[in-house]
């Protein structure tokens, strides 16, 4: 068993490692990157790689490295805003939900229903369509449904403590609702709750990059991984390096952060 | 009568369509330790539950008067008042009544100020030490969960004397112990008694504790007080059957000849 627990421990820290590399790779793609991603130019259109530019050059000559280093950022920022987000929504909506119970839980719920009720990304795209591109109106559209999960799972923990002696307790030191929510409830169910936003990273960047890929989430010129796919599709058999080097950093990031919640819930298990 | 401590006069309590315990009667001088005892599900911690009141248990008939007040006729910011400082409870889980992961002296303090009392650090640390936590405020120190079971119940049942409450309700208070604590809680609770005067309703299946403890016993079936006197009257000359097969049914080591 311990044994076990070390080699699960062992798991989370180098997927932790590998998550880290790649949120710092995000952080200071600004220096790292060797060109302008923004810079076009003319002659040097659809370049392979090269000592020069080492993922190639795009349609327009722009760096394909540069682009997809910054483009890092814009994709893991704009995804650890909308998990943030849609957590801390969720958290309150489902403490609500769960401490109150009644009126509140019904409406508050129902509505969590509602959103559930259709895929996900069906409603994503319907809203972002809706709203018009950019990277905002992409978020708002995964945020709808989103904070859902979160509200779910919060709620249904809060049910399973509400009820503990130590709630009551704080009761009779003449706690109000809130007071209990903050000090009591909201501590005992944060890590269930922060687990699953772990887990939620990897399919929220799939989301943004897919968005982005359909022409509702980032717009161009800026770097954004599924867009870069989208516009370099057309020219695939010409430049394949265009649309493989973003394509591969969306897989290696969704793989390490979906390996990373994994590793931390089996960890979690085990103990 | 109006001596009595707290006197519970027909009460019928219930969580929903059937009552849990039925016209239920008995009354507890200052001072005086009742045991209630029963099988599982015989509606012993409704009884406690009831007098606590921090439930959603409803009363369906009878009441329950304290020191001379009738416990349903107090508003609920007084009532919540009264526990704590009148009434104190040990929960059937009392290591459960700390959040895990809040520091215990923080708990302590937090506890004392609802209650607008001073947090004393030696007082409790006292408290400590006879309930057989010598290191007292190094144990403070700790969260809840990472402390034993057992450390945590003696830990809840000094919280709940902290109070010094005239009456305290026990709530299987040594269900969760081993045999060597059990008895040490059993005998700090006497000593509670003696220097307080506080007066105890425990509520146990366990017959050898009632019979070491208790001043008076109650019986209870069904949700009914069915039998209800003296220790030695419950021992000597049991009136029910049921009360009678109890007693026959105690586990003993040796049998006797």
């Amino acid at each position: 068993m311990k044994k076990q627990k070390a080699k699960l421990r062992k798991r989370v820290i180098i997927a932790a490692v590998f998550a880290g590399i790649l949120v710092l790779i995000a952080v200071f793609s600004g220096v790292l990157a060797p060109n302008d991603p923004y810079a076009t130019n003319s002659e040097l259109i659809r370049q392979a790689p090269s000592a020069q530019f080492l993922f190639g050059t795009d349609n327009l000559g722009r760096c394909v490295l540069s682009r997809v280093l910054i483009g890092a950022r814009t994709t893991i920022a704009s995804t650890f805003f909308l998990v943030a987000i849609s957590f801390i929504i969720g958290m309150i909506v489902g403490m609500l939900c769960g401490f109150y119970g009644g009126i509140v839980d019904d409406i508050l719920m129902r509505i969590a229903d509602l959103m559930l009720a259709f895929p996900q990304m069906v409603v994503a795209i319907a809203v972002a369509g809706i709203l018009g591109g950019g990277l905002g109106g992409a978020m708002i559209a995964l945020g709808i449904t989103m904070w859902t999960s979160f509200a779910r799972l919060a709620r249904s923990h809060t049910l399973s403590i509400k009820n503990e002696p130590y709630i009551t307790a704080a009761r009779l030191q003449g706690k109000n609702g809130l007071q209990i929510m903050m000090t009591h409830i909201m501590p005992n169910i944060l890590e269930p709750v922060l687990i699953n936003a772990l887990t939620q990273i990897g399919t929220t960047m799939i989301g943004i990059s897919g968005l982005s890929f359909l022409g509702l989430g980032v717009v161009a010129p800026q770097a954004e991984w599924g867009s870069m796919i989208s516009e370099a599709r057309a020219y695939i058999q010409i430049a394949p390096w265009a649309v493989l080097f973003p394509a591969a950093a969306t897989v290696i990031t969704i793989i390490v952060f979906n390996y990373l919640g994994d590793a931390v819930m089996e960890y979690r298990k085990a103990e | 009568m109006s001596d009595l401590l707290l006197k519970i006069n027909g009460l019928s309590a219930s969580y929903g369509d059937e009552d849990i315990i039925k016209d239920v009667s008995f009354g507890m001088l200052p001072g005086e330790i009742v045991c209630i005892v029963g099988e599982s599900g015989s509606g012993k911690s409704t009884l406690v539950k009831a007098i606590h009141g921090m439930s959603d248990l409803q009363i369906t008939g009878g009441n329950i008067v304290f020191e001379g007040t009738d416990l349903a006729t107090l508003p609920s910011k007084v009532r919540r008042k009264l526990m704590g400082n009148g009434i104190g409870l040990i929960p059937q889980d009392p290591g459960a009544s700390f959040n895990p992961i809040r520091k215990l002296d923080v708990q302590f303090k937090e506890s004392l100020a609802g209650h607008d009392m001073p947090y004393d650090e030696d007082k409790i640390d006292k408290m400590l030490k006879t309930i057989g936590l010598a290191d007292g405020k190094t144990v403070l120190k700790n969260r809840p969960f990472e402390l034993s079971g057992g450390m945590n119940q003696r830990i809840a049942i000094a919280a709940a004397m902290m109070f010094e409450p005239r009456l305290l309700l026990c709530d299987e208070a040594t269900s969760a112990l081993d045999v060597t604590t059990a008895g040490a809680v059993v005998e700090e609770l006497l000593k509670i008694r003696e220097s307080n005067g506080t007066s105890i309703l425990l509520v146990t299946h366990h017959l050898g504790i009632a019979k070491k403890m208790a001043d008076n016993i109650g019986i209870m079936k069904n949700g009914r007080l069915i039998e209800y006197g003296s220790v030695d009257k419950i021992f000597e000359s049991p009136e029910n059957e049921y009360t009678r097969n109890l007693i026959r049914d105690v586990p003993r080591l040796k049998k006797k000849k």
